[in-house]
């Protein structure tokens, strides 16, 4: 037995190390499914930001692509089912992001009604004309400052007024309507503006960019002990074949 | 075997004694290889085989494709199994049953009808353009018209089958052992089946409606009263949620946003029976506008005869708006400009 050891060994080795590089290889491989799938991920969700804000400040037509871009996050996600952290924090980006733009979109409707309404508050009496006019400003401050403050102010300068603010009905502008929008920004405005925030300072792009760099240093240890394998086969073919000439000159 | 091999060394099989060693290591290596790839799970390979020759425009109204690039022979495999009642567990009930495609894509009435004569408690919504809507059903449960197909099979209250079932009773029935064969010798599997019934319903698109053509330039596509609703539907802030390719379908949003909506629209809670969300309470996805005029009654109960009636309730429970009788026809006018032709595959092939 003794004396074909070297040889045996030789194969031993060949074989052991070609099931450890098969083993990298797949492992390699699978890392590189899983590294393009965080880089499109983080990409995709870069975008959907991007748009979900374009849609915020009124500057989309329509949202087909938002609707396609949050499409193409969840398919990704469908493959990604044991990075769990990742997972979850997108489900919740995205959860966020659904709840965002259904309230913005009405805020945007609801901004854009009472801005025309100023048409009509200007056809007005004087008197309407200037509440009218002042319930826009407080609005519109609101706007930019949605504090409990500003908020209370409208409330109550609405309550002193509604029975002049109501007769802006007779000049074809509905003061029913006008009112549950004022309500509707009053109430929604600074939930819009939580939302946003949770998304702008959501973890996800840092834990996104870590899981990546994670990813790609397991990537590259793995395609070097692949190399490794590799290395190690040609030795002990190189080897092999040295013994069998070594064996045919002696013989 | 000590001997053998001792044999062969000293002899000239030594060399060939090494070379099958090293083959067999191969084969093991090789083998180990294929037994470990990465499988891809079902659910993620690409079934469409559409392609949808989109035209952009400027607006939030974006124009149906004119034509699309698919395969003819998955899309007519697709139809014959869409109309076969050998997909319901007592061959009583087809897709076809619920989605009449030439009358609005689904059947008219409030609730569909099951196998045992179950019914639902959701209006079916149209099989047409619904490759356009970013996720399908009422409360948008599913991703896509793939995933969406499994889930009226297995029903109880509609198909009440499984797959097993499906491909069995296929299996038995020479004309689907030929059509399959005809795709390309393809067996009787799930994946072919949802893969042939997907294919078949992103051939369901209505192109060439008359807001089509008036988004596209041609200005007397709409007549003067349907463009008088057209700037109504955008002033009065319609478009919000009904935009985009398929004029909805492309977000969820909440019934009654503003005002109140009628108590019987009330008794659905939407998706937050999936998600058991305090904000997903009435939160149901934005059905398209497409062929609306075609698909009464309306909402998710299907509990509005009317089109007039149903654009009334929308104004006040999402706008707040109590809409004249001018108004409303107006719209209404407009709505009926929705309407499209059923895109000929064969035709335009």
């Amino acid at each position: 037995m003794r004396k074909i050891l070297i040889e045996t060994t030789l194969l031993l080795s060949v074989l052991v190390s070609g099931l450890l590089m098969v083993q990298y290889h797949q492992q390699s491989q699978i890392g590189k499914i899983k590294l393009d799938q965080l880089i499109t991920v983080q990409k995709v969700t870069a975008k959907i930001l991007i748009e979900t804000m374009f849609i915020g400040r009124n500057n989309s037509e329509h949202y087909d692509k938002h609707a396609q871009l949050q499409l193409n996050l969840e398919h990704n996600l469908d493959s990604m089912t044991k990075q769990t952290r990742i997972v979850s924090l997108v489900l919740s980006f995205n959860a966020n992001i659904e709840a965002y733009i259904q309230i913005v979109t009405m805020l945007n409707t609801s901004n854009r009604l009472l801005a025309s309404s100023q048409l009509y508050f200007n056809n007005s009496s004087l008197s309407l004309k200037h509440a009218g006019n002042h319930l826009l400003a407080l609005l519109l401050k609101y706007n930019n400052k949605p504090t409990r403050h500003n908020n209370l102010e409208i409330k109550s300068f609405i309550d002193k007024n509604t029975s002049l603010l109501q007769q802006l009905n007779q000049n074809g502008m509905q003061w029913h309507m006008l009112n549950q929008h004022i309500r509707y920004i009053l109430i929604n405005t600074s939930v819009a503006n939580n939302l946003i925030d949770k998304l702008k300072n959501s973890k996800l792009e840092e834990n996104l960019q870590m899981a990546i760099k994670h990813q790609t240093s397991e990537l590259l240890i793995q395609k070097n002990s692949k190399n490794t394998c590799v290395i190690f086969i040609i030795f002990m073919m190189f080897g092999l074949v040295l013994r069998i000439l070594l064996l045919q000159r002696k013989r | 075997m000590y001997l053998l091999l001792n044999k062969i060394r000293s002899g000239t099989g030594y060399l060939i004694c090494i070379v099958i060693a090293l083959a067999i290591i191969i084969l093991i290596i090789l083998s180990y290889y294929y037994l470990t790839l990465p499988t891809t799970k079902v659910s993620n390979v690409k079934l469409s085989q559409t392609t949808f020759h989109s035209v952009r425009v400027r607006g939030a109204i974006q124009p149906i494709p004119k034509k699309i690039t698919t395969n003819i022979k998955w899309v007519e495999l697709g139809k014959a199994l869409f109309n076969s009642k050998l997909l319901s567990k007592d061959n009583t009930i087809a897709c076809a049953s619920c989605h009449l495609i030439k009358h609005g894509g689904d059947d008219g009435f409030q609730f569909s009808t099951g196998v045992n004569n179950q019914q639902g408690t959701r209006n079916s919504p149209t099989i047409l353009n619904a490759v356009f809507n970013f996720r399908q059903f009422w409360d948008g449960r599913s991703k896509n018209l793939t995933e969406q197909i499994s889930d009226p099979i297995n029903n109880p209250i509609e198909m009440a089958t499984n797959w097993p079932d499906v491909i069995a009773k296929l299996n038995q029935s020479s004309t689907f052992k030929q059509a399959f064969k005809r795709v390309g010798n393809e067996n009787i599997n799930q994946k072919n089946i949802v893969k042939a019934i997907t294919v078949f319903e992103e051939s369901l698109i209505t192109p060439h409606a008359p807001i089509d053509k008036f988004i596209l330039g041609d200005n007397s596509a709409l007549t003067v009263q349907q463009q008088r609703g057209l700037k109504k539907f955008i002033d009065f802030g319609c478009i919000t949620c009904h935009q985009g390719q398929n004029i909805g379908g492309n977000l969820y949003q909440k019934l009654g946003r503003i005002d109140f909506v009628p108590e019987n629209l009330q008794q659905d809670l939407g998706r937050f029976t999936l998600t058991n969300k305090e904000s997903d309470r009435f939160v149901f996805k934005v059905p398209s506008l497409r062929n609306i005029a075609q698909t009464a009654p309306y909402f998710h109960n299907g509990s509005v005869e009317s089109l007039e009636r149903a654009v009334q309730i929308m104004a006040r429970a999402q706008l707040g708006l109590s809409l004249s009788e001018q108004d409303t026809e107006d719209l209404v006018a407009l709505l009926q400009a929705f309407t499209g032709k059923l895109y000929n595959v064969r035709g335009n092939r």
